[in-house]
């Protein structure tokens, strides 16, 4: 199973702080990624930006409110104002994450972990199907971080992810700070994570920072990628050649200059490795 | 499923502080277990209140950073999210403290007015009334014509001087000291081009504008704003509001009926 979209190259999340250096300059970027929910608004300058940028660049929707690991139904009203936005900018893709949100109708903006079962799989399987039909397109699911690990769980996590990604056929976005930061925390190797990804399945790479201060570390997105990250980026590149990179900053947002150089960090990461394997 | 469900369930209402760990379920055991947890249980309340804390810095300069960060997490107990967007969980807020979230009603207040900032920032785009819509109307044709407002306007009585602290902190100025009204204002907030901006209605303008919204036509007006200006003068001022709307961008369309 190919992926469907060949590498888009090297691009950024969209954050509203760089809105007008990103429309008057000529920045180095070869698409954005958008977050969905930031533009299920009806106008304003969400909106116009949306729309000015739209017509410079390649752009992707990330979501995180789908909740497709919850016991809840798919939320009707979220799952047409995805469509609405995507038939409005026609993203290349649309991901969310592979966990849930909440149950019983309360929302908790993040991104609980899900227990790794056969029970698990076939229920998200069966949610995912329903999503791609009615988007009418691949969706593209994110391996999360996460601080706790289920009892119940029947196999590591990336057989759970591939087993997901096979069954439904869809995609799936990579998060190499997520499988460090996971790796850490539950002690297991991640590079064995990204050995265990189905790999003609990652449609999209994430990289980005965490704090690393504790006994635990948490997934921020607040800070330049770290030197174990860019090894790991290193590894998934030669296992998976060329796939869309990004960096996700999501909370104290640098100049874009700065997230410019971290880019091009990547392209110097990855461009060694994809000539030695053409 | 029901194992999923139960998982989830236990989880959720250990994060919503309703009840204990779910150590017996999750790896690592023992209290390890339980401060991991704690980094969901303060993740889904620092999020909220973050989000709120953008949305709403007047009310945070009014309650101070620890009165504020007190009220957010009173409300987030009070009202649990149950919106998938972020985005809207400010409504929350300021339904929390108008139902008595706190005795102090400029708070309130506030909150009511950075909130209706917020459902203005983003409201639905409409066609713009210009001068040369207004030109092109034939003169017969103006005391029937209907004059139709944005929809993105809204509006509030302020009783405080909640306007002018929320604008000096958007001005990156001192804020004048909380203070009731002598007497209170009619405020609308629109959009003109992109940007959100409020003013003080005149009285009469207040009441004219209240009429359009329920289908008033330009004659209407004329007749209603005798209650405030004098025959001869009545046509000229409803011209002149007129204008002015229309420069404000508060007009979306002329009907004409």
């Amino acid at each position: 199973m190919s992926r469907t979209t060949p590498s888009l190259g090297f691009g950024l999340g969209l954050r509203v702080e760089h809105y007008d250096e990103m429309l008057a300059g000529d920045p180095t970027v070869d698409w954005l990624e958008i977050l969905s929910e930031n533009y299920m608004v009806e106008g304003g300058k969400p909106l116009h930006y949306l729309h000015r940028l739209r017509e410079r660049f390649p752009m992707v929707m990330h979501g995180v409110s789908l909740n497709i690991g919850s016991v809840d139904p798919l939320n009707p009203d979220y799952l047409k104002a995805l469509k609405r936005l995507a038939d409005s900018i026609e993203p290349a893709w649309i991901s969310d994450h592979l966990c849930w949100t909440g149950v019983d109708g309360a929302q908790l903006h993040d991104l609980m972990p899900l227990v790794h079962t056969e029970d698990a799989i076939a229920h998200v399987v069966d949610r995912v199907r329903r999503v791609q039909d009615f988007l009418g397109r691949r969706l593209v699911l994110e391996n999360v971080s996460s601080y706790v690990s289920y009892r119940q769980s029947e196999m590591p996590e990336w057989e759970f992810l591939g087993a997901i990604a096979e069954r439904a056929d869809c995609l799936l976005l990579l998060d190499v700070n997520n499988v460090y930061v996971s790796g850490r925390n539950h002690g297991f190797d991640p590079r064995v994570y990204i050995d265990g990804v189905p790999a003609g399945r990652v449609q999209q790479i994430h990289l980005a920072g965490h704090d690393d201060s504790g006994p635990v570390i948490i997934d921020t997105h607040d800070a330049p990628v770290c030197e174990a990250v860019w090894d790991l980026y290193a590894h998934a590149m030669r296992r998976l050649g060329p796939v869309s990179t990004m960096i996700e900053r999501d909370d104290r947002i640098p100049p874009l200059g700065d997230l410019l150089i971290e880019l091009d960090r990547a392209r110097s990461v990855a461009a060694p490795i994809l000539r030695a394997a053409a | 499923m029901n194992a999923l469900l139960d998982l989830q369930r236990r989880f959720q209402a250990h994060v919503l502080g309703s009840a204990p760990p779910l150590a017996d379920a999750v790896d690592p055991p023992g209290a390890d277990a339980s401060t991991r947890l704690r980094i969901y249980v303060d993740a889904y309340r620092l999020r909220l209140i973050d989000v709120l804390g953008n949305d709403f810095p007047g009310l945070r300069w009014l309650a101070g950073d620890d009165g504020f960060d007190r009220l957010c997490r009173a409300c987030i107990e009070a009202r649990p999210s149950q919106h998938f967007n972020l985005r809207w969980y400010g409504a929350a807020l300021a339904d929390f403290l108008e139902s008595g979230g706190s005795e102090r009603p400029e708070l309130a207040e506030m909150a009511r007015f950075e909130w209706n900032l917020t459902l203005v920032f983003d409201a639905r785009d409409e066609p713009i009334v210009t001068e040369a819509d207004v030109a092109a109307l034939a003169p017969e044709h103006w005391p029937a014509m209907q004059p139709r407002s944005h929809g993105a306007i809204r509006r509030q009585r302020c009783r405080w001087n909640t306007a002018a602290i929320r604008a000096a902190i958007d001005r990156g100025a001192a804020p004048p000291v909380a203070q009731r009204l002598d007497l209170a204002e009619e405020r609308i907030i629109w959009r003109r081009r992109r940007d959100v901006r409020h003013r003080a209605l005149e009285v009469d303008e207040a009441a004219a504008l209240d009429a359009i919204g329920d289908g008033a036509t330009f004659g209407d007006l004329c007749e209603l704003l005798c209650g405030w200006h004098a025959q001869e003068q009545v046509a000229l001022r409803a011209a002149a509001l007129l204008r002015r709307w229309i420069a404000e961008q508060w007009l979306t369309a002329l009907l004409a009926v």
